[in-house]
């Protein structure tokens, strides 16, 4: 199958100077999707085939190594990714209160979006950064000692679109 | 002794290039390029440098596995998954010190006779993957890296990301994570130092163990004996969290006490609190009770015992928590992170967490306990790469010291702590 193409110019070019990079082009894959991702938000069955395609690999490849790793999405997630880490140490120190009351306060529950597409809730594993428990990731930018106070603040300075 | 040290491997965020050089940074390739790579591994190998990442691995004697001379070129991956739960340390250096791990991959290059190296940084450590990917730029424009390091030697590294998975930590997961696959373990042998990276001989090391280098380089073994006990030399660092009052990282000597560690340097547990138990050495590792903590603080003090410093990732737990609940929460870590390839591991460790939301939700019956314990014996060992039996030690340990809390739960006289 010949997928039409979905991807601008600059995103082909980068894909193909990530594929340099490597003794074997399979290496450029998991660089690839995060690229793609950054540009599209998550990885459409056309975006998948347009990366095998580019890379030069078998689309089954791109399919198998892309529904390995928790950081892909397949599904449309929101302009904001609010990861609250439900490991031990941010636990012990009101992690999963945290979890619940985002679930209270935005309506969904971990995994899924709010209807206006601002926020994906998603309970992750430990973070890397337990002296800084709790631990919330927005995106890709840690917050640290994380109250509830604090994480309603964060997300209504986001929704009002004043970015930090 | 329980006061932080202060070199080169010392948390210190913020360092730029000329400040690191301030601080003697790159000090060491003088030392390095009057040495034969023989030489080298000779003295990561005198030094007793055991590796930082979880398993203590003598540095030296893994570097010396390579061969001299190989058909496919080698190479040297940098551990940089770091994933087990109350372990981040390696962040310090990904963020703060990113220079002195390049300095220490091109020192196993020289060593090993590598030109290439890889850092394998988590996908979540965005900050950290920046970081790297510019002190490996500013590196190559001063001549740290690059064709002619020093005149004598060629070497550079590419920083990559992974996309989230615990089990790309474990280093042949990590290579095929690394070749664009899925991570999964490989089977061994044959072991990385003979077929790794693209099938060449690769040396695959923690951040911190490639950190270590440059201070024993530029110090010297007397110096670098001058810390701990042998078998358990050199300065380390340690990260603790949970229950006490000044969590973070700290560089230390090995050998310091361990309860000053606890109850000085980390500043003690909350007011009012007392302590339960200790993880001494990242979630993987067994139990330490009260009373088992007056001891120094060195890989194999710990052994000894009965646990394992792992990657040095202490969580301290108080009276404040419930251990069915402390169980059931790394449970879901391991269940979750499981990669699937093995039945034990996979449904296993799908069964145990079962069982931990029916005791949690009150539903629980006198026979879970040994029911647990048996699925513990079956997956001990059986499995195909160590991620499930890390899994195991926490749910043993807290039925065997905390029994009477499962007891409770069951008869429906639970704690509050619902998570
Ligand atoms: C499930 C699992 C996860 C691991 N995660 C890490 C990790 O995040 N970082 C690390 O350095 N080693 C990790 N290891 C250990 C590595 O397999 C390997 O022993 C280590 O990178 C070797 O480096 P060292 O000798 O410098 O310690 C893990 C092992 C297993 C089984
Ligand atoms: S023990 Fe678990 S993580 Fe390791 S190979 Fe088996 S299924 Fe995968
Ligand atoms: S447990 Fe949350 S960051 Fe480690």
């Amino acid at each position: 199958m010949k997928s039409k193409t979905v991807f601008s110019e600059k995103l082909r070019a980068d894909i193909l100077q990530l594929k340099a990079m490597y003794p074997i082009a399979q290496s450029a894959l998991i660089p690839a999707l995060h690229r793609v991702q950054e540009e599209k938000g998550h990885l459409e069955p056309n975006s998948m085939l347009e990366v095998a395609q580019l890379l030069g690999i078998p689309p089954i490849e791109v399919m198998k190594t892309g529904t390995f790793y928790t950081m892909f999405h397949h599904k449309p997630v929101g302009k904001y990714r609010v990861q609250v880490c439900v490991n031990l140490t941010c636990s012990m120190l009101g992690g999963r209160h945290l979890l619940s009351h985002l679930e209270e306060k935005l309506g969904i529950k971990d995994g899924e979006t709010t209807s206006d597409g601002l926020f994906t809730l998603i309970g992750v594993q430990c973070l890397g950064a337990c002296h800084e428990a709790p631990v919330v990731q927005i995106n890709n930018d840690y917050h640290s000692l994380v109250s509830e106070k604090k994480l309603d603040t964060l997300l209504s300075s986001l929704r009002s679109g004043a970015k930090r | 002794m329980s006061e932080p040290m202060k070199t080169l491997l010392a948390p210190d965020r913020n360092p730029s290039l000329e400040k690191y050089l301030a601080r003697g940074g790159y000090a060491s390739y003088q030392e390095l390029f009057k040495k034969s790579p023989k030489e080298v591994v000779d003295m990561v190998s005198t030094s007793g440098l055991r590796g930082r990442g979880g398993a203590g691995f003598p540095t030296g004697r893994k570097w010396s596995f390579i061969p001299e001379k190989s058909q496919r070129p080698k190479y040297v991956v940098c551990n940089a998954d770091e994933g087990e739960p109350g372990t981040f340390k390696d962040r310090e250096i990904l963020e703060g010190n990113p220079h002195l791990l390049i300095e220490g991959m091109v020192a196993c290059g020289y060593a090993i006779g590598s030109n290439q190296g890889y850092i394998y940084i988590r996908g979540e450590f965005y900050a950290g993957y920046l970081r790297c990917v510019e002190a490996v730029k500013e590196a190559r424009a001063k001549g740290y890296l690059g064709q002619s390091i020093n005149g004598k030697f060629a070497f550079d590294i590419i920083v990559h990301r992974g996309a989230g998975a615990y089990i790309c930590g474990e280093e042949t997961a990590l290579l095929d994570s690394l070749e664009g696959e899925r991570g999964q373990p490989r089977l061994k042998p044959p072991f990385p130092a003979v077929e790794g990276l693209f099938r060449g001989p690769t040396v695959v090391n923690n951040v911190e163990t490639f950190a270590s280098v440059p201070l024993l380089l530029i110090n010297g073994l007397d110096w670098y004996k001058s810390f701990g006990s042998p078998n358990n030399y050199g300065p380390k660092l340690f990260a603790i969290s949970g229950n006490v009052t000044k969590p973070g990282v700290y560089e230390l000597p090995m050998g310091i006490s361990f309860k000053d560690f606890i109850y000085k340097t980390a500043g003690g547990l909350p007011k009012g609190r007392t302590l339960k138990a200790v993880i001494p050495g990242g979630s993987s590792t067994s139990l330490l009770l009260p009373k088992q903590i007056d001891i120094p603080l060195d890989y194999d003090s710990i052994a000894k015992a009965g646990s394992s410093l792992g990657s040095a990732a202490i969580i301290v737990i108080d009276d404040s928590n419930c251990m069915v609940m402390t169980a059931k929460i790394l449970t879901e870590f391991y269940h979750h992170e499981s990669c699937g390839k093995c039945t034990p591991c996979r449904e296993g460790l799908s069964w145990i967490e079962q069982i931990y939301h029916r005791l949690e939700s009150g539903q629980g019956k006198a026979s879970d306990i040994p029911l647990l314990l048996d699925l513990c014996d079956q997956i001990v060992g059986n499995t195909f790469c160590p991620l499930a039996d890390g899994a195991v030690p926490i749910i043993h340990d807290t039925i065997i010291h905390f029994r009477s809390e499962y007891e409770a739960h069951i008869a429906g006289k639970c704690c509050e702590q619902k998570h």
